[in-house]
């Protein structure tokens, strides 16, 4: 290829290389409708019709050059202008600033189409040379300036956005490159050599155009990724330690911000509600709500003002939360790949916060748990204070009721003692009640005591052989006996999980009371036993007599305490007796019960255990 | 009741007369109570034990043989007077026997644990007090040889 054709070829493929570039930009813009990508899409269409009409001309040849001179200056000027408005888009300038440069571009491209008009192009006059390097410079001065701009104002921003405005900064640079390019390329036309090296530099430049304008799903990978590194150290921390809802949203929040390149966002922890913001006001982020809500299945949503901002949603699985980000001047693109990402983001927050909200329905429960425990503890104490009050009034019955009653037995057992043979007959039957009754009410006390001593005694249970508590409660009855013949047929007594101490005492109550209304019998029987054992009680006991039983229709008083079935004169008792039996078998989380027949003896049941375990009753 | 020297035999801890009036009556049918300081309270005991406010003139060598205690005492009770006897190195050789109404477990214990010499429940059971105030005398009184004080 000679070296004519060679720059004939570069020259086609620069201006293939701007038309295609002019075309994704149109297509963003269509894409996104948003007001800086229009600009960019005029600026760049703008360059690459020059481009167009210029390899056009070459063809056509110098009339249609001639003919369209005045367009390829206004087109160019447009260029200049819509790169100059692109930079307002994205860094506003001061309306009035924006008005002087616009004044100046139009000014001096109005220059340069009038010296073309009135001279044409023929020799070059110093005028003409002064028209059209002011026009080269202003535009060159409205394309440059932005470089410079942004790159200085990328510094403090996040990597993201830094990259993208280093990015656009460059873009700048190129078309400012371009320009000069194609003026040294024309006015050095004469040596090749130096046609093909700017050939070459303009090919070369066209992909920096793209990349800094349009950046492509690649380059933005490749922006996030030094970010998304440190992200995936920081995703283990926002969703396995993030203590609460909070936390997480706030932690979430940043992140989506950063690799994403956005402004601003907020986190929204149910329709309505925001849990958290950056970048933004909770005002901002409530203004949002309705253009967000009502986006519909769309993740991206133009949000329109000066300058145009739009916002991508992430939808999280859990009580419709979301992440909304808020795009800025600076935001890459919120193209179909952040949208991925995006979303896949959202599943793992999504997950986080699902761990979250068990985290904190846990702790409330553990709450809850701990408030019921405190309860519990509370209710423990004020037991535990009744039990201290009442253990205080037994002891003052014990020493108190007591002592009066000694008083009055003692001292009646003085005078019957002795001077009896100083009263009357009937005196000293008198006196005999009044000790008897005396001693009675000792009784009555000592027996209560007993009885209300039961609900705060402190259980042992342990396995024991009920056939030695019986043989023991016999042993020590057996001075009451008083050398009476009863016949005491025990059965097989297997073994319990009992109180020994206690369960004697049963024993002691119930075989007294058998003796003792058995006594009338010539021939008195008293039996100790058990009935088939269940699963869920156990076996069952029994101590049976053929003595003087009771009428069942009173069975239900049988229990309760100072409940007696005879009249004293017939047998003597306080009626403390089976309510301490009672007592017992039910703080064993037994029961009790009898079968009885006027004249026809009785027979007391009772087990050891229930359904309730052995239970700490306080005395009644 | 107390000797002519100032020393007793038995110095009685009873805000009960009537308690006091029987437990007397058994004394003396056994010719016990020649010798036998009654007091109404704690505090009034600790004094004529430990000679000082009322009984200020006392010896602190001449001690009872045995001291009768209530537990339920007016201002100090009988438990306190106890453990200050048991205490003290100049009385503790007194033989101190806990008489009193109360069947409360934890009394016997904690008057055990203070170093009583012997735990009687007052029976309501006139036979079985008289019973008891007899064994009582003899034993501390005739039979039981306490060491000489310090």
């Amino acid at each position: 290829m000679s070296e004519a054709g060679f720059i004939t070829v570069s020259q086609y493929a620069t201006t293939a290389a701007f038309a295609v570039i002019a075309a994704l930009t149109v297509r963003d813009w269509l894409v996104t409708r948003d007001e800086s990508r229009m600009y960019l899409a005029l600026a760049i269409g703008s360059l690459a019709a020059v481009s167009v009409l210029g390899q056009v001309g070459k063809l056509l040849g110098p009339s249609f050059v001639a003919a369209s001179a005045y367009v390829t200056i206004t087109v160019f000027l447009v260029s200049g202008l819509a790169l100059l408005l692109f930079r307002h888009a994205v860094i506003p300038l001061k309306p009035r600033t924006l008005r002087l440069v616009v004044g100046i571009v139009i000014a001096t491209g109005m220059l340069e189409i009038g010296v073309q008009a009135i001279f044409g192009r023929t020799a070059p006059k110093p005028i003409q040379l002064i028209a059209a390097a002011a026009f080269v410079l202003v535009w060159s001065g409205c394309v440059g300036e932005p470089s410079v701009r942004l790159w200085f104002a990328a510094r403090r921003r996040t990597v993201v956005q830094r990259a993208r405005m280093r990015a656009l900064s460059l873009g700048y640079l190129a078309i400012v490159a371009l320009l000069l390019v194609a003026v040294v390329t024309s006015s050095l036309a004469a040596q090749p050599a130096i046609q093909i090296g700017f050939a070459l530099a303009t090919i070369a430049i066209v992909p920096l155009l793209y990349a800094g304008f349009v950046p492509p799903t690649w380059l933005r990978r490749t922006w996030r990724q030094s970010e998304e590194d440190k992200f995936q150290q920081a995703t283990h921390d926002i969703l396995l330690f993030a203590s609460d809802q909070l936390a997480l949203a706030r932690r979430s929040l940043d992140w989506a911000i950063r690799l994403t390149g956005a402004d601003a966002g907020y986190f929204l922890a149910r329709p309505g509600t925001i849990l958290a913001t950056q970048g933004m006001t909770a005002e901002d982020a409530q203004a949002l709500l309705a253009p967000v809500a009502g986006a519909g299945g769309r993740t991206v949503v133009p949000l329109g003002g000066t300058p145009p901002r739009s916002a991508m949603i992430a939808r999280l699985h859990v009580n419709d939360a979301a992440i909304v980000l808020v795009g800025g001047p600076f935001t890459p693109v919120f193209g179909s790949d952040e949208e991925a990402w995006l979303q896949q983001y959202a599943a793992m927050v999504s997950t986080g916060l699902e761990r979250v909200r068990l985290v904190e329905a846990l702790a409330q429960s553990n709450g809850q748990l701990e408030d019921k425990v405190r309860e519990v503890t509370e209710r423990t104490q004020q037991l535990e204070a009744a039990n201290r009050e009442l253990e205080a009034f037994s002891y003052t019955i014990s020493h108190d009721l007591r002592a009066p009653l000694r008083a009055v037995s003692g001292f009646a057992s003085i005078l019957f003692e002795e001077y009896a043979d100083a009263m009357p007959a009937e005196a000293r039957g008198y006196l005999k009640r009044v000790k008897d009754s005396g001693d009675h009410m000792g009784h009555l006390v000592d027996d209560l005591l007993a009885f209300s001593r039961l609900g705060r005694q402190a259980a042992r249970t342990q396995r024991v052989s009920v056939r030695g508590i019986v043989d023991r409660a016999l042993q020590e009855l057996s001075p009451a006996l008083d050398g009476r013949q009863v016949e005491v047929v025990i059965g097989e007594l297997p073994d319990a999980e009992c109180d020994a101490a206690l369960v004697e005492q049963i024993f002691v109550n119930l075989l007294s009371n058998a003796f003792k209304y058995s006594r009338r019998r010539e021939h008195a029987r008293v039996e100790v036993g058990v009935l088939e054992a269940t699963a869920a009680e156990g076996p069952t006991y029994f101590v049976r007599d053929n003595g003087a039983g009771f009428d069942m229709e009173y069975a239900g008083k049988l229990f309760g305490v100072f409940q007696r079935m005879h009249r004293s004169e017939d047998f003597e008792g306080t009626g403390v007796g089976l309510a301490i039996v009672h007592r017992i078998v039910e703080r064993h989380g037994g029961r009790i019960w009898a079968e009885a027949k006027v004249d026809a003896g009785a027979t007391f049941y009772f087990t050891l255990k229930g359904a309730q375990q052995w239970r700490a009753t306080t005395a009644a | 009741m107390a000797g002519n020297d100032g020393s007793v035999d038995i110095l009685m801890v009873e805000d009960n007369a009537n308690d006091e009036a029987l437990t007397l009556h058994e004394l003396a049918k056994y010719h016990l109570t020649n010798r036998i300081q009654v007091v109404r309270d704690g505090q009034e005991a600790l004094e004529y034990v430990f000679c000082t406010g009322r009984y200020a003139k006392r010896d602190i060598k001449d001690q009872p043989h045995v001291i009768l205690l209530d537990i339920k005492l007016p201002f100090v009770d009988g438990l306190e007077v106890l453990k200050r006897i048991k205490q003290d190195q100049r009385t503790r050789t007194i033989p101190v026997v806990m008489l009193t109404s109360s069947r409360e477990e934890r009394d016997l214990i904690e008057s055990y644990r203070l170093g009583v010499n012997s735990y009687i429940v007052k029976p309501v059971d006139f036979d079985q007090f008289k019973e008891s105030a007899r064994t009582l005398g003899m034993y501390w009184l005739l039979l039981n040889r306490p060491p000489k004080a310090a």
